[in-house]
C-alpha cells in the first residue's frame, strides 16, 4: 500500500476537506476571475467606443460643409458620423449588441459674458449593450457601455472683397462673369455654421451682402450674380469695410479671413483733401476752361477756393483715363455709399470738381481718412534691386511732421504709358515683358523713367507734398494705402476695444488674415510685384505669370512676422478663377478647421 | 469557540493528505491563473495599443494640420514619444526609446484624401486648358484615394499599412506628399476595393488613419496559449 494510501486511510475524516474548500472557494475565485476579465473586457470595448466617437464627433465638424442649409449640414454631418463611427467600431465588436448612436449636436461656444467666440462644439453620443462572460453565472447578461465624443471646429468669418470696376468687363466671356462664378462656386465650401459676407468697390466701396450665416440659402448666389462692373478700383475702401464687417460679426475665436480679388492697381484715394487756396502751376483744365485749356501741359492754375488754408473736403479722387500727367481724375465722391454726401467748402466754387477737381484740391495729404499712411508700410528688410530703378523700398520723410520712415513705398514710382499687360490669352506682350521681366519690385513700374516726373510738387507754395493733379500719382499713393490698411488690419487694434484705429498699437482680437487673388493682364493698370504679397503678408515675392523661369524669388521686403500671412495667389487667366477661388477655399478649410 | 480537530491524526499525516489534496487542485488552479493571466495581459497590452494609436493619431493630426507646431514625426526624436508609450510592447532599440526596426511593433500613420477639384487645383500646374471641369486626363488621380500623407514607425518590415504603402520617392521627408503627386502621381493611389470597405469619403474629404501592430507572444503562460499579433487602428 503506498504512503498517500496510508494517510488517507489512517484519517479517512479528513479526506476531501480541501478539495471542498477550494469547491467553495472556487465560486468565489471564479467569480472574482470573472469580474476582472469582464470588466476588462468592457474597458477594451469602452476604449474603442470612445475613440469611435471621438472620430465621429471630428468627421461631423469637417462635414458640416456639405450642406448649405443647418438641416443639410446636419444629415451630412450625421451620415459621415456614422460612418466613421461604423469604420472604428465594427458592427458586433467583441459580441457587442445593437448600437444605439445618437445624431451630431452642434453648440456654439460662448465667453464668460455669454457672447459667441466663434467655436462650434460638436458631441457625439453612442452605447451599446456589452456582453459578460462570467458575470452570467450571475445572471448579468450584458452591461451598457456608453461614450461621448466631443470635437471643436473653428468657425470662419470671411468678407470677400470684390473689385468691381470697368476693368473687369474685358474679354469674352468678361472677367467680371468669370469672377461672380468663381465666387459662386467658392461660397459653397463653407458651411451653414460659417460667415460669409461681400464688399465690393469701385471708387465707392459698398457692403454687398452683409456677413450671414444664412448665404446658403441663395441670397448671396444671386447677390453675386447681379454683380453689375463699373468705374474706379478704391481698394483701400473696400478693404477698411471688410475690417469693420468682421469686427461687427465679433467672434474673435474664428478664421477672420478678408479675400481680397482685384485685377490690378488701385486707383482712388480718399482723404481729407486740403483746398487749393493759393496758385501754382500744375496739370489739368480750369472748371472754365479759360486760362487753363489742356491737360497735357503744367498750367497756372486759377485759384478758386478762398479763406483759410486749413479747410479741408473729405472724399475720394480717382484716377481717371490714362496713366501719365494728361490723363484724368475725377471726383469728389463717397468712399463708402453710406459716408454723408460730399460738402464742398462755401469758399470753393463746387464747380471746380468731377474733372476739374484738380483745380481745387491742393494736394494729397500725408494720411487718408482712415489713419493709413500715403506713403506705404514699414519695411522690414531690403530687396536686392536696391538701390535701384525699381526699388520699392526707401525713406520717406512726411511733409506734416518732418519725420522719417523707412518705407516699403510707391511714392518714387511712375506707371508706364504702355504698361499693357493685357492678354486674354495669358502671352506677354511686349512692352510689359520687356518691362517687368524679372525685375524685383517694380515690374511694369519704375521710377521716373522719362514720364512725368516726380509724385511731389517740385515748386510752388505745395512743394513737397504730393500731386493730386497727377493720374499717377493718386495710384501711386493708392497703393500705399492700400499697403497700409492691409498693415493694420492685419495689426488689428481691437485689443483696445473701440479706442484703436490705424496708427493705434493695441493687442490683437481677431488676428485677421488677408488672402489675395490677383487677375494679371486683364487690361491696364497692372500691379507690380509685390504689392498683393505685402497685402498678404508672404514671406517670398513670388514671380508674376509674364516672367521667364529666371526669375529669383526673395524675401518680402514688407513682410511683418508676428502678423498673420495669407495666401497670395495670381493668374493671367480669368478661365482659372474657379480654381484659384479652390484652392483658397482648400487652405482656409485646412487652417480653420 | 473550539475548533474540533481529529486528535487520532498524527502531524505528518495532515501533511501528507493536504499535499495530496492540494496537488489534486492544482493543475486546475494552475490552469485557471495562467489564463487569467494570458487574458488580463492580453487586456493589458490591447489597452496600451490602443492608447498608443490614439495618441499617435492626434500627433497626427497636430502635425499636418498645425504648421506653427513644427511637428515631423519622421524624425526619431519625434517617434520617441509614441515609442515610450509604447514601453513594454518591445518597440524600442534603446533605453532612449528609439523605435526599432526589427522591433515587436510598428506603427503606420496615414492621411487619405479623395482627390477632388481643390486638390487638382493645387497640384496642376499650369491649369490645362478647359479647365474645369477636372478629369483623369488633366489630374491623373481626381476622384481617386490617395496618400496624402505617411509615416511609418518601428519594423515596417514586417508589418504594412492595410491601405497599402506610397513610394518612398513619392513621400517628402516630413511626411507629407506633395501636392503636385496628390494631383498627378498614380503610384500613391490606393485602390477604391481597400477603401470602400472600411470608409467611403466624399471628393476633397480626408481620414486620418493610425495603425499599431504588435507581437505579444512574450505574455504566453507555459505555453498554454499564443496570443495572436495585436492590430489596432484608428479613422478620424
Amino acid at each position: 500500500m503506498s504512503r498517500i494510501a496510508k494517510i488517507v486511510k489512517k484519517d479517512p475524516k479528513r479526506r476531501g476537506f480541501i478539495i471542498l474548500t477550494h469547491a467553495l472557494m472556487l465560486f468565489v475565485t471564479i467569480a472574482m476571475i470573472g469580474l476582472a476579465v469582464d470588466a476588462g473586457t468592457m474597458y477594451v470595448i469602452k476604449g474603442r467606443l470612445s475613440s469611435a466617437v471621438d472620430a465621429a464627433a471630428l468627421a461631423a465638424g469637417r462635414s458640416v460643409n456639405l450642406g448649405s442649409t443647418v438641416a443639410a449640414a446636419s444629415v451630412a454631418a450625421t451620415t459621415t458620423a456614422t460612418q466613421f463611427f461604423n469604420a472604428n467600431f465594427p458592427n458586433g465588436y467583441l459580441g457587442t449588441g445593437t448600437m444605439n448612436l445618437s445624431p451630431p449636436t452642434f453648440t456654439q461656444e460662448t465667453d464668460s459674458n455669454g457672447n459667441p467666440t466663434g467655436y462650434l462644439d460638436i458631441a457625439v453620443n453612442a452605447s451599446v449593450p456589452a456582453p459578460t462572460y462570467f458575470m452570467q453565472i450571475f445572471g448579468i447578461r450584458n452591461v451598457n457601455v456608453s461614450g461621448t465624443g466631443t470635437a471643436t471646429r473653428r468657425g470662419t468669418v470671411m468678407i470677400l472683397v470684390l473689385d468691381i470696376s470697368t476693368s473687369m468687363n474685358s474679354g469674352s466671356p468678361t472677367a467680371c462673369s468669370q469672377m461672380k462664378a468663381a465666387a459662386q462656386q467658392f461660397i459653397t465650401n463653407f458651411s451653414p455654421y460659417d460667415t460669409i459676407g461681400v464688399v465690393e468697390f469701385t471708387f465707392t466701396a459698398d457692403v454687398l451682402y452683409p456677413p450671414s450665416t444664412n448665404f446658403g440659402n441663395g441670397t448671396l448666389n444671386t447677390a453675386l450674380g447681379n454683380i453689375n462692373c463699373t468705374n474706379n478700383t478704391n481698394t483701400t475702401s473696400g478693404l477698411w469695410l471688410a475690417y469693420e464687417q468682421i469686427k461687427s460679426v465679433g467672434l474673435p475665436l474664428a478664421y477672420n479671413s478678408i479675400v481680397l480679388f482685384t485685377d490690378g492697381s488701385p486707383n482712388g484715394i480718399s482723404a481729407n483733401f486740403p483746398v487749393r487756396t493759393q496758385a501754382d502751376t500744375r496739370y489739368g483744365q480750369d472748371y472754365t476752361q479759360g486760362i487753363c485749356t489742356s491737360t497735357g501741359t503744367p498750367c497756372a492754375m486759377p485759384v478758386i477756393c478762398s479763406g483759410a488754408a486749413s479747410q479741408t473736403v473729405r472724399g475720394t479722387i480717382p484716377q481717371g483715363a490714362g496713366q501719365t500727367n494728361t490723363g484724368g481724375t475725377s471726383g469728389l465722391y463717397q468712399p463708402i455709399n453710406t459716408d454723408p454726401a460730399i460738402s464742398y467748402p462755401a469758399a470753393c466754387n463746387s464747380s471746380a470738381s468731377g474733372a476739374y477737381i484738380r483745380q481745387m484740391v491742393a494736394y494729397i495729404p500725408d494720411f487718408d481718412v482712415y489713419g493709413n499712411s500715403t506713403h506705404g508700410v514699414p519695411a522690414t528688410s531690403t530687396p536686392p534691386n536696391c538701390p535701384g530703378a525699381t526699388c520699392g523700398v526707401a525713406n520717406v520723410t512726411l511733409k506734416s511732421t518732418g519725420a522719417t520712415y523707412y518705407y516699403d513705398t510707391r511714392d518714387f514710382w511712375e506707371f508706364q504709358a504702355n504698361n499693357l499687360c493685357s492678354s486674354p490669352s495669358g502671352s506677354a506682350v511686349a512692352p510689359c515683358s520687356a518691362r517687368g521681366n524679372n525685375q524685383p519690385g517694380g515690374g511694369v513700374w519704375s521710377s521716373f523713367p522719362g514720364g512725368s516726373g516726380s509724385n511731389f510738387f517740385t515748386a510752388g507754395p505745395y512743394v513737397g507734398y504730393m500731386r493730386p493733379d497727377q493720374p499717377t500719382t493718386i495710384v501711386a499713393a493708392t497703393m500705399n494705402t492700400a499697403m497700409s490698411e492691409s498693415y493694420w488690419i492685419r495689426a488689428d487694434s481691437s485689443g483696445c476695444g473701440g479706442s484703436g484705429g490705424n496708427g493705434t498699437v493695441c493687442p490683437t482680437l481677431y488676428h485677421p488674415v488677408i488672402n489675395t487673388i490677383y487677375l494679371l493682364g486683364n487690361a491696364t493698370d497692372a500691379a507690380d510685384h509685390e504689392f498683393l504679397s505685402i497685402m498678404s503678408n508672404t514671406q517670398q515675392i513670388i514671380a508674376l505669370p509674364y516672367d521667364n523661369p529666371g526669375y529669383v524669388p526673395y524675401t518680402n521686403p514688407a513682410y511683418q512676422q508676428h502678423q498673420e500671412s495669407g495666401l497670395y495667389q495670381v493668374t493671367a487667366s480669368p478661365s482659372q478663377l474657379t480654381v484659384l477661388f479652390g484652392k483658397l477655399a482648400d487652405e482656409v478649410l485646412r487652417l480653420s478647421h | 469557540m473550539r475548533l474540533n480537530m481529529p486528535k487520532s491524526t498524527s502531524r505528518q499525516a495532515q501533511k501528507g493528505q493536504a499535499i495530496l489534496e492540494f496537488s489534486l487542485i492544482a493543475f486546475s488552479l494552475a490552469l485557471m491563473f495562467a489564463g487569467a493571466f494570458t487574458v488580463g495581459a492580453m487586456l493589458n497590452k490591447a489597452l496600451q495599443v490602443s492608447n498608443v494609436t490614439r495618441s499617435a493619431a492626434v500627433l497626427m493630426v497636430t502635425a499636418i494640420t498645425n504648421p506653427k507646431a513644427d511637428l515631423n514625426l519622421v524624425l526619431p526624436q519625434n517617434q520617441r514619444i509614441l515609442i515610450r508609450e509604447a514601453s513594454g510592447l518591445g518597440m524600442a532599440s534603446d533605453a532612449q526609446y528609439d523605435p526599432s526596426p526589427t522591433g515587436n511593433g510598428a506603427i503606420f500613420l496615414s492621411k487619405i484624401i479623395l482627390v477632388g477639384d481643390n486638390e487638382c487645383a493645387a497640384g496642376v500646374s499650369p491649369i490645362p486648358t478647359g479647365v474645369p471641369p477636372w478629369s483623369t486626363a488633366t489630374c491623373a488621380n481626381y476622384n481617386t484615394y490617395v496618400f496624402a500623407y505617411y509615416v511609418a514607425i518601428g519594423n515596417n518590415t514586417r508589418w504594412a499599412s492595410a491601405f497599402g504603402t506610397p513610394p518612398s520617392g513619392s513621400v517628402q521627408s516630413d511626411g507629407t506628399i506633395s501636392a503636385v503627386n496628390i494631383a498627378t502621381d498614380t503610384h500613391v493611389q490606393i485602390p477604391s476595393t481597400t477603401m470602400t470597405p472600411i470608409i467611403t469619403l466624399a471628393q476633397s474629404k480626408y481620414a486620418l488613419i493610425s495603425e499599431t501592430y504588435a507581437d505579444v507572444a512574450s505574455i504566453a503562460v507555459f505555453g498554454i496559449y499564443r496570443p495572436p499579433v495585436i492590430y489596432y487602428r484608428t479613422i478620424t
